[in-house]
């Protein structure tokens, strides 16, 4: 009796949760089953997914600064000149060129038979176009700084382009090789459709952006560097970095892109996909302003840069991902990452020393700026940097800041010490040019005036022959490490996830996708 | 039943509501700190000269005084035109119209499931007071209303990915007009893990009105009449507890509107939420400012519909 | 007189203290019992126990309940449904509150029809009859009406009519007047008399109103802390009350001769709370009969004719009666 009555009771109700229960688990039955079609190897021949965690915010490559735009501007749009993952030049739209007049001019030889996506004809009076359009204020390119350099532009003829140069300078070329130089069709320059439909000479031409989704290329068969075999490339946005992670163990993408040391932990024991980590040019520091207070002296400079074992704040933060570094990270100018500091870093005794010898033998307290939602690691390198430097007397105040006050405070040198990552370059000039020498764009957020580190700087960029240069570049590490104005830590660390039927793939460090061009998707 | 005087009070309302969420988005979008251009460039823009600098506010429009932007602003919209994305150059209705199909219809699966099941559990619960039906649904509520959605829409995916191999396929959102499983298959699951913390609000709201409503009198009579349990349960206590209930849904889904965000960031839906947080951190006013007066017309408008069907449901708020 | 219903040693409780300590009493066909007591005499949860309708925690503990000889407590829920509403009939006191506000009246009516069994279309025109017959005006317009259209005089005779609409064979009515003004009130009662008389209900009538008692019942139970201390027929009671609280609460009536007297008299002290009761006679602390016995041992209900009393002290030996 008792049964029946509980089986009355709950009569109508229950039954309407079951339903609702019921309708729930039969739509997980079936969806899996339902969308295989991204299911392991069944992705459409010829056709390659990439996740990433955000979407290019726009069109011009003149103007763009975030990576991901930059990474795929840069397979829809050439430059003169590319680098290798060596730090080594090569040929891109120009075959050669030559230094001529003590370096002050040079001379490339542009490559024939490269059209347009849109058909036209490639030639010199584009590459005039696009430097000049680099060069005029009124179009706010990002690369105009490192161009400063250019004189003038002439096209003798439609295969020739000569720079005249106030000073010779390797930097240019590897300015050259950016994506914020990319060369663009003089005709869509005057027809003013730059950064409304991208019209390239590269590997692939632009098919369609939906905003917020993905960002869709096809091949061009006639690429002067050979046809891709990936017929259609598409950039998913997917936001959530695990998302990511469960897609390519799902199959559903073919390359994966994290920048989480946490996420990246995960992403092991799997068949479906190998985890690459790649050392990026860029580099963690901590910023010290130079020109204020207890860091002027020298020695409390080099107190902290001493007392911070830089392999501890990896560890830390980024479960040991990523390398310690000297402030040059080019894989072309390879020198002793301690060479220059009066100390071995980490040791506490030698920098306790320092400090004392700098006037302050019971510490100072820095009020220290970190941007909290800018890259994952910041704040965790933060602390720890915060107990080893406490371990001196050296008090961080942290002030987490959000991207905007963080930029705010960052370019008026609002702060004692910074926890920065900084973008690094393969040209050491292109690096710290902005920072180190007169006048430069950046010199405010250095921190420091240094002649003979500007007069370093400008001698290695004007050198004309390999060795001086590199000689010039090591005393110019072993005097940044020896004055100290930042604290350099290590390299980043991104990582891959390559789907394993993905063949021709190669990780660069400074996180181009150009490898693409070559690769394909075996399946 | 509805009065002219009525309508136009309610219209008045909205517009006034609706110039004043705009007005302060407006300004407390200026005044935080940042601009278009730190966000799109970061510390690089510590390199711009001042020229280049100017040449780019002029582009973005933030040159000019906030008055005379805002008026701008007003005198586009009254024309039906939201401006353009200062980042990609894209209309702003256009990309509204495109994100605003995802929101809705994930906010509509998400509350249409956590109302059905949240007021069948909640019935069952409240129907049994203090009995074991009724501590195991609380329990579960519990849980339900704890857990936060980032938690349970991550634990899905990496369940789906892990268990089954399964990716919800968002590369493109496929529209419900294109096809349904294909839009079902990638809204069913943020709509579900949207639906569980609906759903436990709904349970907790339907069991006490349905204890409460239990006790009245005209319960009483009901069951005096010698109805069955279920006609009780339904034609008298549910029926008058569903006024309360309503309402509650009615302005859970208003907040589902605008909290799909994190939901959307997980499953990588390109939704309102998700609009709106870029552009907010890329600081696209025209963006943020046509988002957010898009989801208060859509609140209001939710408020509206309420409001109506309580007068429906309950015939002594009619006016004689 | 056979009765069609009888009840017999009534014991409620809710949680652990019993509210009802042993009630028994028997209506016949067409004939009215009142039920009189104050609040907390248990008078409420008597006719509730007999609905079968006490509230959350309440149960029986012990007793029968006969209709037409027939256990009803003893009977399995889903019977004792079909007899709730279809046999035992039952209206409230306060019907402001006692309808749904979301549904027409018309079909609150209907609804205690076809839950047993009625079709719609039978049900639809006895509703409407019915409605006619407790006195309301154009039926078929009231029946479309929301409860919060209709008086509260309106109300109570649509719930009588819903309680009617089946044939039942009881009516239980728990103060149905109390809420209503004096002028409706007296409707009220004729209606209900009316009913009685055309459909033989045997009606139980709980109330505190004296007043009400001497115009409807033919039968009455006094009730004190959750017992009944006097049951007597209508005319003896009011003329010799064998109970001393019987005639505490007759002479609190006001009359021409009392009216203008002053505070009228009184029954000492508070009604006795149903938990924590004293040995003995509940009534003993405030009963000015009390003997020695009443405070050690509790009465039984004991033949005094007419009637039946509880009390250890026969009405002759009263001491300082007035009349």
């Amino acid at each position: 009796m008792a049964l029946t009555q509980t089986h009355k009771r709950v009569g109508i109700p229950g039954l309407a949760a079951c339903l609702a229960a019921g309708l729930a688990l039969a739509l997980t039955a079936c969806a899996p089953a339902g969308s295989g079609k991204d299911a392991k190897g069944d992705a459409a021949p010829g056709k390659f997914v990439v996740a990433r965690t955000a979407d290019i915010d726009q069109l011009d490559p003149h103007k763009a600064t975030a990576f991901q735009t930059i990474a795929t501007l840069g397979l829809v749009y050439d430059r003169l000149v590319t680098v290798d993952k060596t730090g080594r030049l090569t040929p891109g739209l120009a075959e050669k060129w030559t230094a001529e007049d003590g370096g002050r001019t040079l001379t490339f030889t542009l490559r024939k038979g490269v059209t347009w996506h849109d058909g036209e004809a490639f030639d010199s009076a584009d590459v005039k176009a696009s430097l000049d359009r680099i060069l005029e204020e009124k179009t706010g390119a990002v690369a105009r700084s490192n161009l400063t350099v250019i004189d003038g532009v002439d096209t003798p003829d439609a295969t020739t382009v000569k720079l005249n140069l106030t000073r010779p300078s390797t930097a240019l070329l590897y300015a050259l090789t950016s994506v914020n130089a990319a060369i663009l069709d003089e005709a869509d320059i005057e027809k003013d459709t730059v950064g409304k439909e991208p019209d390239g000479t590269g590997p692939f031409a632009w098919k369609s952006w939906n905003q917020g989704q993905n960002v869709t290329l096809t091949g061009n068969p006639k690429y002067f560097g050979g046809a891709p075999a990936i017929k259609t490339l598409e950039f998913r946005t997917i936001p959530a970095e695990s998302s990511i992670l469960a897609g390519m163990k799902a199959g559903a993408f073919q390359l994966g892109l994290l920048s989480d040391p946490s996420v990246a932990q995960q992403a092991t024991g799997n068949d479906a996909f190998r985890l690459v980590k790649q050392p990026s040019l860029a580099y963690h520091a901590l910023m010290l302003n130079g020109r204020k207070g207890p860091l002027e002296e020298r020695a409390v400079r080099q107190a902290i840069a001493c007392a911070i074992d830089p392999g501890q704040v990896v560890q830390t933060a980024a479960y040991g991902d990523g390398a310690a570094t000297g402030p040059i990270t080019s894989p072309a100018y390879r020198y002793s990452t301690t060479e220059g500091l009066p100390c071995t870093p980490g040791n506490a005794q030698q920098a306790k020393d320092l400090l004392a010898q700098g006037g302050h033998p019971d510490g100072v307290t820095l009020e220290t700026i970190v941007m909290t939602d800018g890259y994952s690691t910041a704040v965790a390198e933060a602390q720890n940097v915060q107990a080893q430097l406490a371990k001196i007397g050296v008090k961080l105040e942290l002030k987490q800041l959000t991207t905007a006050p963080y930029v705010k405070a960052w370019v008026a040198a609002d702060f004692d010490a910074a926890i920065a990552l900084n973008g690094g370059s393969y040209d050491p000039y292109l690096m710290y040019g902005r920072y180190f020498t007169d006048g430069g764009s950046l010199a405010k957020a250095a921190g420091l005036d240094s002649p003979k580190i500007s007069e370093l700087l400008a001698r290695g960029d004007e050198a004309t022959d390999d060795a001086t240069r590199q000689a010039t570049y090591k005393e110019l590490q072993r005097e940044l490490l020896t004055e100290s104005p930042w604290a350099w830590m290590s390299q980043s660390a991104d990582y891959y996830l390559v789907g394993t039927g993905v063949e021709g793939f190669e990780a660069r460090p400074d996180q181009a996708l150009s490898s693409l061009a070559s690769a394909k998707n075996a399946g | 039943m509805i009065g002219w005087r009525w309508a136009a009070a309610r219209l008045g309302g909205t517009v006034l509501t609706l110039f004043g969420v705009t007005a302060v988005v407006f300004i407390v979008l200026r005044l935080i700190p940042g601009d278009a251009i730190t966000a799109a460039l970061g510390i690089e823009s510590g390199a711009l000269t001042p020229a280049q600098r100017a040449a780019l506010e002029y582009q973005y429009g933030t040159d000019r005084p906030w008055i005379v932007q805002f008026a701008d602003w007003l005198g586009q919209l009254l024309r039906g035109d939201l401006g353009l994305s200062l980042t990609s150059g894209k209309s702003v209705g256009g990309l509204i119209a495109a994100a605003l199909p995802v929101t809705v219809e994930l906010a509509v699966l998400a509350a249409a499931m956590g109302t059905v099941t949240g007021v069948a559990l909640g019935v069952l619960a409240g129907s049994g007071p203090g009995r074991a039906r009724d501590s195991v649904t609380q329990g579960v509520t519990l849980v339900g209303l704890a857990v936060p959605e980032f938690v349970l829409g991550t634990t899905v995916v990496v369940l789906l990915a892990e268990a089954f191999g399964y990716f919800p396929d968002t590369g493109t959102f496929v529209p419900l007009t294109e096809s349904l499983a294909g839009n079902l298959s990638q809204l069913m699951y943020p709509a579900l893990v949207l639906a569980v913390g609906f759903a436990a609000n709904v349970v907790r709201a339907t069991r006490s009105e349905f204890v409460e409503i239990a006790e009245a009198d005209f319960v009483r009579t009901a069951r005096g009449k010698g109805l069955p349990a279920a006609r009780v349960r339904l034609a008298h206590i549910l029926r008058n507890a569903w006024v309360p209930i309503v309402t509650l849904t009615g302005i859970q889904f208003g907040y589902l509107l605008g909290g799909t965000v994190i939901v959307e960031h997980v499953f990588a839906l390109p939704g309102m939420g998700r609009l709106l947080y870029t552009a907010i951190s890329d600081r696209d006013y025209p963006v943020v400012q046509g988002a957010v007066l898009v989801i208060a017309a859509l609140f209001v408008l939710i408020n509206l519909a309420t409001d109506l069907v309580y007068r429906a449901l309950d015939p002594r708020t009619r006016a004689s | 007189m056979s009765s069609v219903l009888r009840v017999e040693g009534l014991r409620t409780a809710i949680g652990d203290v019993e509210i009802v300590r042993g009630v028994g009493f028997a209506v016949a066909a067409g004939e009215t019992l009142a039920v009189v007591g104050e609040s907390g005499s248990g008078k409420s949860m008597t006719a509730l126990s007999i609905a079968g309708l006490l509230p959350r925690g309440g149960r029986v503990v012990g007793g029968e309940v006969l209709l037409e000889g027939r256990d009803v407590l003893a009977l399995p829920e889903a019977r004792r449904r079909a007899v709730r509403g279809a046999e035992i009939g039952m209206i409230y006191q306060d019907p402001m509150t006692s309808l749904n506000p979301l549904t027409r009246v018309g079909a609150q009516v209907a609804e205690g029809l076809t839950a047993h069994g009625w079709t719609k279309v039978r049900a639809r025109s006895r509703t409407l009859e019915v409605l006619a017959e407790v006195g309301l005006p154009s039926p078929a317009a009231i029946a479309r009406l929301y409860p919060h259209q209709l008086s509260g005089g309106m109300r109570q005779r649509v719930l009588i009519a819903a309680a009617i609409a089946p044939r039942p064979k009881v009516l239980i009515a728990d103060e149905p007047t109390t809420a209503l003004d004096v002028t409706i009130q007296q409707q009220i009662l004729d209606v209900v008399a009316r009913l009685r008389d055309e459909y033989g209900l045997a009606v139980v009538w709980i109330t505190h109103d004296l007043g009400v008692v001497a115009r409807i019942a033919d039968e009455v139970l006094v009730m004190y802390a959750g017992r009944a201390v006097e049951r007597a027929s209508v005319r003896p009671l009011f003329a010799a009350p064998a109970h001393p609280y019987t005639a505490g609460l007759l002479r609190s009536i006001p009359t021409p001769a009392t009216v203008h007297r002053g505070a009228l008299p009184q029954i000492g002290g508070i009604p006795a709370a149903p938990s924590g009761l004293p040995a003995g006679c509940p009534f003993a602390p405030r009963c000015p009969q009390r003997i020695g016995r009443c405070e050690h041992e509790e009465p039984p209900l004991t033949d005094r004719s007419p009637g039946h009393a509880a009390c250890w002290v026969s009405p002759e030996h009263w001491a300082g009666e007035a009349r």
